[in-house]
């Protein structure tokens, strides 16, 4: 898989591609609070918002190399996630989700609004282009997408290794218990304020870290695609479906949605507008009803009826005796 | 003297509206208090309502009242149908309130709904083209469109008939009976989940009421959904949830607050307020202004 483009040339597969890994590490990136901590927010967009044009603004207006500018990107939406977390994670469940919709939309409103902050040139709803300069690795930017290809697989990877840590770790069980019963948890003594926004954190700094590579991948940046709630649907999409309780459900989702997705939204898109997107919530709706725990639980349901099929027969049970 | 008339009209623009909003949160309400549903679907079920009294009332180019109750008993049975086969399989499987994949569940069905939408009625602005009503109402300077006014008096009619509903007949009984403690209520015989596919049905019947009269003077579009969603739930967390007369309450107040804002700013950024004052109620007074303090 990783050495797919020794293989395989063709520009269009290597784009999908890469567009599908981005997708599985944003989705990744919100399972840090959304699976792990149970927390399920609607507004990840936002934080990837943060990233993608903090970089890239601080590239037009004073040259900064993207590389540095996700730093300050993904510092940027850790200040966000503060001002996010610390009064939406008071709320509960389905109050906590709706607040965090209801912020995400203001942050989107204000920069469609927003056409300068001092020297930074925002645009509002037009939103802003990534100067070409060609093939500029030190200002993470490539001719070809090969590069791009290599780098978002290392995100994954860094990504995925960050979540083991966070769940393998005593911090990791603290917030699998605030995500089972947040009260049983506060009773047990855990900081539950401090263990979600850390989480968040996390998730938000990694997320803009996406943003910037979106920004610089696409190489343009406006609200309507990176800060809108559908866009944070999508990734929320991803992750349940494939399951938030195990790392891999990201990745399964949106391996299994992402490409089909996308072939429906090209190939049938101009007459069809929307139509993957139908398709998706179908999905939704079907993995929530079928699949509780995403479909990354399936070998362990048929793990389960095959020990249930192995009890009974052991209990004498069955139609062949 | 001109200022005060000025102002007296925003106000009167504002209640008119407000009412209407009460009412299509009133559907939210009831469905939210009695079931303990948050339904994130709703406002793409409003669109859908609006949506469908738009399309018969084109297609068969009669008198757009005439469609609305008619939309609103097929709404009634989206709303039942929802509940029966989406919502309760989740309910039933686990032993309290279920709220996360409710949540996700009603996600998907707004994410595929107002695509649905999308592809089927595109993304222009749809107007209805109105013959009948297309007066005004004057007193003094200010001027009240007809087809607002029967707007305003039809949400409180059905408000009225809503309240009657509920406190005198045997139905309305069970359902505040189910709303206020579940298990108890089906210990004293009432079908629990058959009440919860009513309620939400005469939910959705409601919305797509206001929905209707609100259609001759504004516009429909896939979108609304979104807007008409956190509006929603600004009046309920406002006004109380669970409560008729506090979803009225929080509607005339947005109603109030939006249109005396819009003269000062974009309508885009009244919409950002009111999704501000929506977290700051959340987080002040999460039982509202008139809720009972419930937990």
């Amino acid at each position: 898989m990783v050495l797919l483009p020794l293989f395989d040339s063709d520009p269009y597969h290597i784009h999908l591609i890469i567009s599908v890994g981005l997708m599985i590490y944003l989705a990744m990136t919100w399972n840090i609070v959304g699976g792990l901590a149970g927390q399920v927010s609607f507004g990840h967009a936002t934080f990837v918002g943060m990233g993608a044009y903090a970089s890239t603004l601080l590239f037009i207006n004073y040259g900064l190399t993207p590389w540095l500018g996700m730093i300050a990107g993904g510092l940027l939406a850790v200040v966000v996630s503060l001002m996010v977390g610390l009064p939406c994670f008071r709320l509960r469940g389905a109050f906590f989700s709706l607040s965090t919709l209801a912020l995400a939309e203001v942050v989107r409103i204000v920069v469609v609004n927003t056409e300068r902050i001092g020297p930074f040139e925002v645009r509002g709803a037009a939103g802003i282009l990534v100067p070409l300069k060609g093939d500029a690795p030190g200002l993470f930017q490539f001719n070809g997408k090969v590069p791009y290809y290599y780098i978002i697989w290392m995100m994954i990877g860094a990504v995925y290794y960050i979540s083991y840590r966070i769940k393998t770790s005593r911090y990791g069980l603290f917030l699998s218990a605030i995500a089972d019963d947040e009260e049983a948890a506060r009773a047990n003594g855990v900081n539950v304020l401090k263990a979600k926004m850390l989480a968040l954190m996390v998730s938000a700094f990694l997320a803009a870290i996406g943003g910037t590579f979106y920004a610089q991948f696409y190489r343009s940046v406006d609200p309507v695609n990176v800060l809108a709630v559908g866009f944070s649907m999508e990734i929320v999409l991803m992750a349940v479906v494939g399951g938030t309780r195990f790392l891999h459900g990201p990745i399964i989702g949106t391996l299994i949605l992402a490409p089909f997705g996308e072939v429906v939204r090209a190939s049938l898109g101009g007459s069809f507008f929307g139509l993957h997107k139908i398709i998706y919530g179908m999905v939704l709706v079907a993995v929530i009803l079928f699949f509780p725990n995403g479909i990354a639980s399936l070998p362990d349901l048929i793990r389960g009826r095959v020990k249930e099929k192995q009890n009974l027969h052991a209990a004498g049970v069955g139609a062949e005796e | 003297m001109d200022n005060l008339f000025i102002y007296l009209e925003l106000l009167v623009n504002g209640v008119i509206i407000g009412t209407v909003y009460g009412l299509i949160a009133c559907g939210l309400s009831l469905i939210f208090g009695v079931g303990k549903i948050v339904n994130f679907a709703h406002g793409a079920l409003l669109a859908l309502g609006m949506f469908i009294v738009y399309f018969i009332q084109r297609t068969l180019a009669i008198n757009i009242y005439l469609v609305i109750l008619p939309a609103a008993f097929l709404m009634f049975w989206i709303g039942y149908g929802l509940q029966f086969f989406l919502i309760k399989p989740i309910i039933r499987r686990e032993s309290g309130m279920p709220v996360l994949p409710v949540i996700l569940l009603t996600a998907g069905i707004m994410m595929a709904l107002e695509n649905l939408l999308l592809m089927v009625f595109g993304s222009s602005y749809l107007t209805v083209k109105m013959d009948f009503a297309q007066g005004t109402l004057r007193i003094g300077t200010i001027s009240l469109p007809f087809v607002r006014l029967i707007a305003f008096f039809s949400s409180l009619v059905v408000v009225a008939a809503l309240h009657f509903f509920l406190s005198r007949t045997d139905l309305g009984r069970a359902i505040r009976a189910v709303s206020q403690d579940r298990e108890k209520a089906r210990l004293l015989g009432v079908d629990d989940h058959k009440i919860l596919c009513i309620t939400v049905g005469l939910g959705m019947a409601i919305t797509t009421i206001s929905g209707g009269t609100l259609l001759p003077f504004y516009y429909v579009h896939p979108d609304i959904g979104n807007m008409f969603l956190t509006k929603c739930f600004v009046i309920v967390v406002l006004g109380g949830m669970g409560t008729i007369s506090g979803a009225l309450m929080g509607g005339i107040i947005v109603g109030i607050l939006e249109v005396v804002v819009a003269q000062v700013m974009k309508v885009s950024v009244v919409q950002a307020l009111i999704f501000l004052i929506f977290v700051l109620v959340l987080l002040l007074k999460p039982s509202g202004l008139l809720g009972t303090a419930r937990e």
